[in-house]
This record gives C-alpha cells, sequence and structure tokens, in this order.
C-alpha cells in the first residue's frame, strides 16, 4: 500500500432506514477521501446524514439502519463488509471515537481511570496496573490536572469538558491511525468548546493521526479543517479545501449556509440571510438536485442528478450551475431585506423592571456532602422598555434561566423585586398572578418536549386564549388561523400535531402560542438554539418582523453572542449568578471591557479561514467554577488573565465606564 | 454520613408510629374481640358477666387511649406484650415461627434472581425474536397463576409422579438438614417462580433502556466484545431497578407468605396471622403487624443502601 494512499476512502455509500412503508434512503452516495495525517470535516444540518456516514464506518448504525451499497476502504480492507471480530479489533485500536454528548458517553459506574484503561487492556494486552500508569499519562496528555488522584473518580465528578477530554483520552488511548470525532463540543460552552477542539486537534497532529470531524458548526470548520465535505439531505453538495469551499463556495447550498450564519465579524444587519423553506423528507427528495427546491437559482437542469464536477476552485461540487457561479454571472441572494429596523426606544416606563434579584437554592446534606446553598442568581438588576430587546448572555449554569423562570414568577426569588407593567409582580398570586401573566409570554428551547405531543397544533395555541377567557370556539378558531399567517405557517396546519412538523416549524408554533396571549413581553429561553443554522435564521428574522410590527420586547436568554448581535438592543453578560457587563449593543461587540466577555467572543469561532487560522486561542483557560464552591470575590478570578490578589477579596460591582457601558471589573478603568 | 442515618432513622421511628396508631384503631373498630371468640365460639352460653370479668382481666375494657398509652409505653422498653389466646409474650409466640419464614422468603428470593437474570437478559438481547416471545410466556404464566394453586399443582405432581410429598410435621435442622430443606424447596419455589416473573420484566427493559444509551455505544466503539460490553457496561446499570423491585418483592414476601403456608402447611410468621385475625389476638396482630412494617422498611434501606454501592453517584 503506497504511502500516499488515502487512509480511508469512502465510494458510494448508501445507507437505509427500514420503516413502515418503504425504507428510507439517508445516504444516497457518498464519496470522500481521508488522507493520513488529515483533518477533515463533514458538515451538514441535522438529517444531513452526517452522523449516519460516521456511524456507518465503525459499524455502530442504529438497528433499522442497513449499508445498502459503496465500500469503505480502510487500509486496504473494507470496513463495511468486515467480519464482526475484525471490526471489534479495529474499532478502539485503529479508529478511536469520540462523541457528542459528554455527559451521557461515559459508564457512570465505572472509573474514569478504568474506562480509559479497558482500551489498552482489550487491544493492546495491557496488565492492571501498566493500563493504569498509561491512563494516567493519558490524563495528563489531554490536560486533567491532579490526575493521579482523578483516576480512581467517577464521570459525575468531572465537569462537561473535563468529561470530554477524558473520552478524547479514550478515543487515542490506542494511538490509533483514525479518530472520529461526531459533533464533539455541541454540549459544550463556547469557552470550552475551543480549548476541546485545540486539544484534539493538536493531539491529532502531534500523533500523526487522521481525524473526521463531523460538526454543524461552520466556525469549527473553518479553524480546524484542511478540507472539508458539505453534506445536504444525504448526498454531497461539494467538498474541497476549507479555504476554497469556504471563500468561493460553488454550491448554492454551501452559499446560503454561510450567509445564514450569524456572524460576530460582519456588518450588523437586522436582518439575517436565510435559506427558505426546510430540507427535503429523505422518502421524497428530488432525483435532481436536493436543494433545488430551497434554491433562488434553480433551472431546468436541476432536476436530473449530477456527479462530482471539479470546480476553478479546486473543490468538486454537483450544483449545475457551477460555471455561472464561478464566471460571477449568479450571486446567492437568500431572503434579506436588508432594510435596517430602526430600534428607537421610546422613553416610556419599562414593561419589566427586576431589581436587585436573588435566586439561593439550599441543598439538603447528602450521603458525604454537607448541606450547601447554590447561589444561583446573585443580585442582578435590570429593565425592559417597550419595544426594547434585552440580550441575556451566559455559559450553562451561569443563572440565566433561573432569572427567566423568575420573572415568569415559575420561581420563587430568595429576595429582589420584580415590576411588571408598572406593578409589583414579586410576590402576586393567584388571579393577580394571571392577569399578569397576560403580559409576558415564553418561548422555550425544545419546541418539541414544550409542545404537548397529543394535541393539536390548534389546540395547543388555543388553550391560553381559553385558559384566560379571551376567546373560545370560532373565534378562538379565527385568531389561530391569524396567528400562524403571523408566524409564517399555513392556517391549515393547525390540525397536525407536533410530530408531523419540523424543528422550526414547531417553533414557530411556540411562537404563535405566545402570542396568543397578545403579550407586551416575550422571554425567548434559548428559542433559537436547538435549530439549525437556516432554520435559526428564519426564525431570529421572523422574531425581529414581530418585534416591529407588533411592539414586543424580548428578554432573549442565549448562550450564543453572535445570535444576540443580531437580535438584541442591549446586551447583558452574566456569569455565575451575577452581571460582569452591560452596554448597548454595538458597544459591547465594538469596545468589550470585561475579560469574561473578550473570552467569549474571542472563543467563538467564524466561518472564515483565513481569520480563525491566524487566531490563537491561548487566552482561553479553565472552566466556569462550580457554582456550589464559588471563587471568594470576583467570580471569575481564577480564569482571568488581569487578576490580582484585591479581585480575590469581594465581588467588584457594576460600575459606569461610559454611556449605557457597566462592568463589574476592578482592573478596567473607567 | 451519621446525619444520613440519623435522618433515616427518624423517618423509621415516624412511620412505625403511624403504623402503631393505623392497626391499633382498626383492630378496634371491627367488630368482636378475644373474649368473645374465646368463649361464645361453638354458640356456648355464657354470661356477660363472665365476659366482662375476663375483659377486664385482659384490660380491654379501658378506654381506648389508657389501652394504647399502655401498649406505646411497653414497645418503648421493647416489651411488645402477652398473646391475648395464649397468654405467652409475643416476641416468644413470633420468635418460634419467623425462622421458617424467613427462610422460605429467601430461598425464594435466590431462585427468583437465579431465573430471572438469565431469562431477562436472554430476552432484552433477543427482543422481540421467538425466545423473547417464550420468556414472556413463562413470565405472563407466573404472574397469573395464583400460588396457593401452583402451590397444590406441584404437591399433587410429587405424589403422582414421585410418589414423595414434603414431611407434614416441622423437621429441625439440627434434625435432619435434607429434611427441613425438602420443607423449604417447594414453597420457594413457586414463589420464586412468580417472583422471577417480575424481575425478569423488570430486567428486560431496563436492559433494553441501558442498551440504547451512549456509554454502551462507547463501549462499543472502543472495540470490546459484545460479551463485555453487556455484561461490564450494561448488566450493571440496568440491574438497578431490578434491584428495586426484588427488594420490594421480598419484603412483601416477609409478610404475605400467608397463603402459601397454609398450602404447604408451613407453621411461619403467616399463618400465626391467619390464626390470631381468627382469635381476635389484638396484641399479637399488632405486633406482627408493626414487624411486617419493620422488615419492610429494613428492605427498603437496604435497597437504597445497595444502590449507593452500585450506583457512586448517589455516594
Amino acid at each position: 500500500m503506497p504511502l500516499d494512499a488515502p487512509l480511508l476512502s469512502i465510494e458510494g455509500l448508501r445507507v437505509e432506514f427500514a420503516s413502515e412503508r418503504e425504507p428510507v434512503r439517508a445516504l444516497d452516495g457518498v464519496d470522500f477521501d481521508i488522507g493520513r495525517g488529515e483533518i477533515v470535516a463533514v458538515v451538514g444540518e441535522s438529517g444531513s446524514g452526517k452522523s449516519v456516514t460516521a456511524l456507518s464506518l465503525i459499524g455502530l448504525l442504529p438497528r433499522a439502519a442497513k449499508v445498502t451499497g459503496g465500500r469503505a476502504m480502510f487500509e486496504g480492507r473494507d470496513l463495511l463488509t468486515m467480519s464482526a471480530a475484525d471490526l471489534c479489533a479495529t474499532r478502539g485500536r485503529e479508529i478511536g471515537m469520540i462523541f457528542q454528548d459528554p455527559m451521557t458517553s461515559l459508564n457512570p459506574t465505572l472509573t474514569v481511570g478504568f474506562q480509559i484503561g479497558e482500551t489498552l487492556r482489550e487491544h493492546l494486552g495491557y496488565g492492571p496496573a501498566e493500563a493504569r500508569a498509561r491512563a494516567l499519562e493519558l490524563l495528563k496528555l489531554v490536560g486533567i490536572s491532579e490526575a493521579e488522584s482523578r483516576l480512581d473518580q467517577y464521570p459525575h465528578q468531572f465537569s462537561g469538558g473535563m468529561r470530554q477530554r477524558v473520552m478524547i483520552a479514550i478515543g487515542l488511548a490506542c494511538q490509533p491511525k483514525l479518530l472520529i470525532a461526531d459533533e464533539p463540543t455541541t454540549a459544550l460552552d463556547v469557552t470550552v468548546q475551543a480549548q476541546i477542539l485545540d486539544l484534539m486537534s493538536g493531539l491529532v497532529r502531534k500523533l500523526g493521526a487522521s481525524l473526521l470531524i463531523i460538526t454543524h458548526n461552520l466556525g469549527v470548520v473553518a479553524r480546524y479543517a484542511d478540507r472539508v465535505v458539505v453534506m445536504y439531505s444525504g448526498r454531497i453538495a461539494e467538498r474541497g479545501e476549507a479555504s476554497a469551499v469556504f471563500m468561493r463556495p460553488r454550491h448554492f447550498y454551501t452559499a446560503g449556509l454561510l450567509n445564514s450564519a450569524p456572524r460576530l465579524d460582519s456588518p450588523v444587519q437586522q436582518r439575517l440571510d436565510t435559506i427558505e423553506g426546510q430540507p427535503p423528507d429523505p422518502s421524497r427528495r428530488p432525483d435532481g438536485c436536493a436543494f433545488a427546491p430551497r434554491c433562488t437559482h434553480k433551472i431546468a437542469a436541476c432536476a436530473q442528478p449530477r456527479a462530482l464536477t471539479a470546480t476553478d476552485t479546486g473543490a468538486q461540487s454537483t450544483c449545475v450551475r457551477i460555471d455561472d457561479i464561478a464566471a460571477g454571472r449568479i450571486r446567492w441572494g437568500g431572503k434579506s431585506g436588508a432594510a435596517p429596523v430602526a430600534s428607537v426606544v421610546p422613553e416610556e416606563p419599562p414593561i419589566l423592571r427586576i431589581d436587585n434579584l436573588v435566586k439561593h437554592y439550599a441543598l439538603k446534606p447528602g450521603w458525604r456532602t454537607p448541606a450547601r446553598v447554590v447561589r444561583a442568581v446573585d443580585g442582578v438588576s435590570l429593565s425592559i422598555r417597550p419595544g426594547e430587546t434585552i440580550g441575556l448572555v451566559g455559559e450553562s449554569g451561569c443563572g440565566k434561566s433561573t432569572l427567566g423562570r423568575m420573572i415568569l414568577r415559575l420561581d420563587d426569588p430568595t429576595s429582589g423585586r420584580i415590576e411588571i407593567g408598572g406593578r409589583d409582580a414579586t410576590h402576586a398570586k393567584g388571579d393577580d398572578l394571571r392577569q399578569l401573566r397576560r403580559l409576558f409570554q415564553v418561548v422555550f428551547q425544545d419546541p418539541y418536549a414544550s409542545l404537548n405531543p397529543r394535541k393539536t397544533i390548534r389546540e395547543a395555541i388555543a388553550e391560553p386564549m381559553r385558559v384566560h377567557g379571551i376567546a373560545s370556539g370560532g373565534r378562538a378558531n379565527a385568531r389561530v388561523a391569524e396567528l400562524l399567517e403571523q408566524v409564517g405557517l399555513r392556517p391549515d396546519m393547525a390540525d397536525r400535531y407536533p410530530h408531523q412538523m419540523s424543528g422550526g416549524q414547531r417553533q414557530r408554533v411556540g411562537i404563535a402560542r405566545a402570542l396568543a396571549m397578545e403579550p407586551k413581553l416575550i422571554i425567548c429561553d434559548e428559542a433559537v438554539s436547538a435549530l439549525d443554522v437556516s432554520i435559526q435564521a428564519q426564525v431570529v428574522n421572523l422574531l425581529s418582523d414581530l418585534k416591529r410590527t407588533l411592539n414586543l420586547s424580548y428578554l432573549f436568554i442565549a448562550h450564543d453572542l453572535a445570535v444576540v448581535r443580531h437580535i438584541a438592543d442591549e446586551v447583558l453578560v452574566m456569569y455565575l449568578g451575577r452581571i460582569v457587563e452591560r452596554a448597548p449593543r454595538d458597544i459591547l461587540y465594538a469596545r468589550p471591557q470585561h475579560p469574561y466577555t473578550r473570552m467569549l467572543l474571542a472563543a467563538a469561532p467564524s466561518p472564515d479561514p483565513a481569520r480563525e487560522k491566524a487566531r490563537s486561542h491561548s487566552a482561553l483557560i479553565g472552566e466556569p467554577p462550580s457554582p456550589f464552591a464559588p471563587p471568594p470575590g470576583c467570580a471569575f478570578a481564577p480564569r482571568c488573565p488581569l487578576a490580582t490578589d484585591e479581585c480575590r477579596v469581594a465581588p467588584p460591582p457594576l460600575r459606569e465606564t461610559g454611556p449605557g457601558h457597566q462592568v463589574a471589573c476592578l482592573r478596567i478603568d473607567a | 454520613m451519621t446525619r444520613y442515618f440519623l435522618s433515616s432513622l427518624g423517618q423509621f421511628l415516624i412511620t412505625l408510629f403511624g403504623v402503631a396508631i393505623l392497626i391499633f384503631l382498626l383492630l378496634r373498630v371491627a367488630p368482636g374481640d378475644v373474649v368473645e371468640v374465646k368463649m361464645r365460639s361453638g354458640g356456648a352460653v355464657v354470661s356477660e358477666e363472665t365476659i366482662a370479668r375476663e375483659r377486664a382481666r385482659l384490660g380491654l375494657d379501658r378506654p381506648m387511649t389508657t389501652q394504647f398509652v399502655d401498649w406505646m409505653t411497653g414497645l418503648a422498653r421493647l416489651d411488645f406484650g402477652k398473646s391475648m389466646w395464649t397468654e405467652r409474650p409475643v416476641v416468644e409466640e413470633i420468635s418460634t415461627r419467623i425462622g421458617i419464614t424467613l427462610e422460605v422468603a429467601v430461598l425464594a428470593l435466590v431462585i427468583g434472581l437465579a431465573i430471572a437474570v438469565p431469562l431477562g437478559v436472554a430476552s432484552a438481547l433477543s427482543n422481540g425474536s421467538w425466545l423473547d416471545q417464550a420468556v414472556r410466556v413463562f413470565s405472563v404464566a407466573g404472574l397469573s397463576a395464583p400460588p396457593f394453586w401452583l402451590g397444590m399443582l406441584l404437591l399433587l405432581a410429587l405424589l403422582l409422579y414421585a410418589g414423595w410429598q414434603p414431611p407434614i410435621t416441622t423437621i429441625r435442622w439440627s434434625e435432619n438438614p435434607w429434611g427441613h430443606f425438602s420443607q423449604l424447596i417447594c414453597p420457594a419455589l413457586v414463589v420464586g417462580w412468580r417472583l422471577s416473573a417480575t424481575i425478569a420484566r423488570m430486567l428486560r427493559s431496563s436492559l433494553l433502556d441501558v442498551l440504547n444509551e451512549d456509554y454502551v455505544r462507547t463501549a462499543r466503539s472502543k472495540g470490546l466484545p459484545e460479551k463485555i460490553v453487556i455484561v461490564r457496561h450494561a448488566l450493571g446499570n440496568a440491574l438497578l431497578p431490578a434491584i428495586t423491585v426484588a427488594g420490594l418483592e421480598f419484603a412483601f414476601l416477609l409478610g404475605g407468605l400467608v397463603v402459601t403456608e397454609q398450602v404447604f402447611n408451613l407453621n411461619g410468621v403467616g399463618k400465626l396471622l391467619v390464626q390470631a385475625v381468627g382469635q381476635s389476638d389484638f396484641t399479637l396482630i399488632q405486633g406482627l403487624v408493626l414487624m411486617f412494617a419493620f422488615f419492610f422498611m429494613v428492605v427498603n434501606f437496604a435497597v437504597d443502601m445497595l444502590y449507593a454501592v452500585l450506583d457512586p453517584r448517589l455516594r
């Protein structure tokens, strides 16, 4: 086998899922190579088949799925036809695997050291002592401090980021030739994500292994991948050098995807570019270009299937109009009304004002743990005026959702005051609370979990109207139809059930349900985080439009700074229960002051290979401290490059450093 | 840790107190008492005076609160009182009979687990196949056939086809270990089958859940042979819910062998309870019920402890 031959060569991979009707083709002919020492990224939205591709390579497809064609030649052997015993000998030994959710991917009842050493004992015949010694080395290699004592700990004693480091240690334990990482950082916070990716790609390069990284995050691809494979609806849309594909996309899907991703480094438009519509149902995928129904430049020839064809950039694309794109005769133009929306906030009394809100949870003593107090929210004040959108940004565990729940009065504050529409709502009960709740509504993150699966869309939207005695019967039906149109759904969808709709459509239903009460304020708790990029852009635009036409206010809670940038007027950054920085949107993104805000901005990868590869992530260190044992003083001090002893005494208060700009940091000069 | 134990102990005592009040009241709401049963059964004519005298002797004529306080102060000194029928201490009545019940219950649990674990695992791994169906039939049969009926069938079958029947009189372990064992094995088999059905079904469904867990996929991605994946990574986690069920069923057996003991003519606490109820022997019933409640809580506590051993997240 020549050395320059690819390590893995996938040809014509087809996978079908059994279903009650005819089998559904999840992969419809996928071809790409991975060279030795190369980092290849497969990108695509949910349902594009990217994870199925990865799982079929190592024989871990779910039961209902079957490989129906193609080859995957790895070191001269076909992974798809290998015997079960050979596959076992390959998995873990020659091909390591890292999965998405580190919280569930490790066995909760076995020690971390054992789970790392297990691979070594199985494949390399290590004895228990040898395996332990090597597991210790590996833990150190993946940057876990006090590795010796952590070896005998269980997964639940590790944070998410640390668990993913452990997964990397397991994946690399036998020094495999190929590491497959399926959405390795999707479940992690942005500052941790960058550290994990740096670690993983660094180690892979050091060991000379190849890396196949499956992701939906274009920024991740731009930063780490040598080559990229863009998948759409079970087929490859475009593949090639990452820089070529990102800078000069030659498939309209690639272009559309890149345009609809909210970015920190593009000029602020009020509306995002979107790809209208949604990916086709894989059982009714067109023979020709699967993207054609959503493409603004489709022509008759798009109905014919087309193989991957070389483009002028050195990449290959299945787009029929490669030449037209290359010559600049046509360009991707999504629906983007670039008309800026005037966010003039009239000087009206605030619709919501919260004052020094505190939520402490008292935890009962456990077996070995004493009673503790978790300061989930520790003195937060903010106010929202009619028509204003406040973005509340922070990583998981910072208390942003608890704050939202307190405003909704789903949780009672420990102390502080909530004022809604000028009335004290802190302790409102019964009818009082019900009346207040008409003023504010909520849209949750998971549109599937927040809709009752046994109720039709009509019932879901009409229910709050009925409960509050606003409308019933025919009037309610008319209102439901009106609301559905308002959120861009067809009124005849009212009789569907949630499972008959896509994620984006369900989130629109969630918005329609919130609007049914004609609220003044909507709390969006990670309302677009679970959606694919192209769908996310549609929903963000919908929210901006509704805000303008209905003069709504939003409290937009999110972890993604780029999304917030597109919708918020003012941004608040939260860290471990406290606001560390607040500023009008443009000021915050142009001149962030708090070291944590700067870290967040630095960590967010942007879909621009040139920029990303030039950037250093060395400033990213540590993980948010446990809310059970927050450090005294500034909670960010342990990770802060500027921290001094003074910072570790007491939490710094918010200080005004400019017009509307407040920062809770002692080291920033006003 | 000490705090945890203390708070558990506190909950124990409160629950026992509740059970004590309940059983005390319930017994006195029901008509009749031991004196009437003793003296008037069989239609004997006894004067009201004699009955009143006997009631006074047993303290049954005093106000209920006084009786209750007396009983409670006794309990606080671990004095459970005397049987109103035999007038021997309740503790003595129970202790001579508890052994056989415990032995049957433990043996039934062992048999139940020995059948349930392999069956549950086999049917989960062959989900939907003929084997899975066969296990399901076996389990449903075990659940739906009443133990006393099964017991009689078993005895009949032994007599008809093997010409053997278990010894009728109680044989002590010290006298004849094999004879003693042969008295236990039939009831334990009958009860164990039923137990195995519940546990196997629980184990099957929890193992199916666990097999879909991400960490099982991780184990497979490490290239571990399927056998190790199942035994080491899946089974340990899948056993947790099965242990809860086994614990509850076992605790139930300690007080619930009532019918089985009748069928197999075993002189255990189940039979004692039936007797005591028939004789309206209040103190004995109270003592037995308190003991059953105590067993139930101890077994539950043991299950909690076992959970903590098996699942490090709970430690």
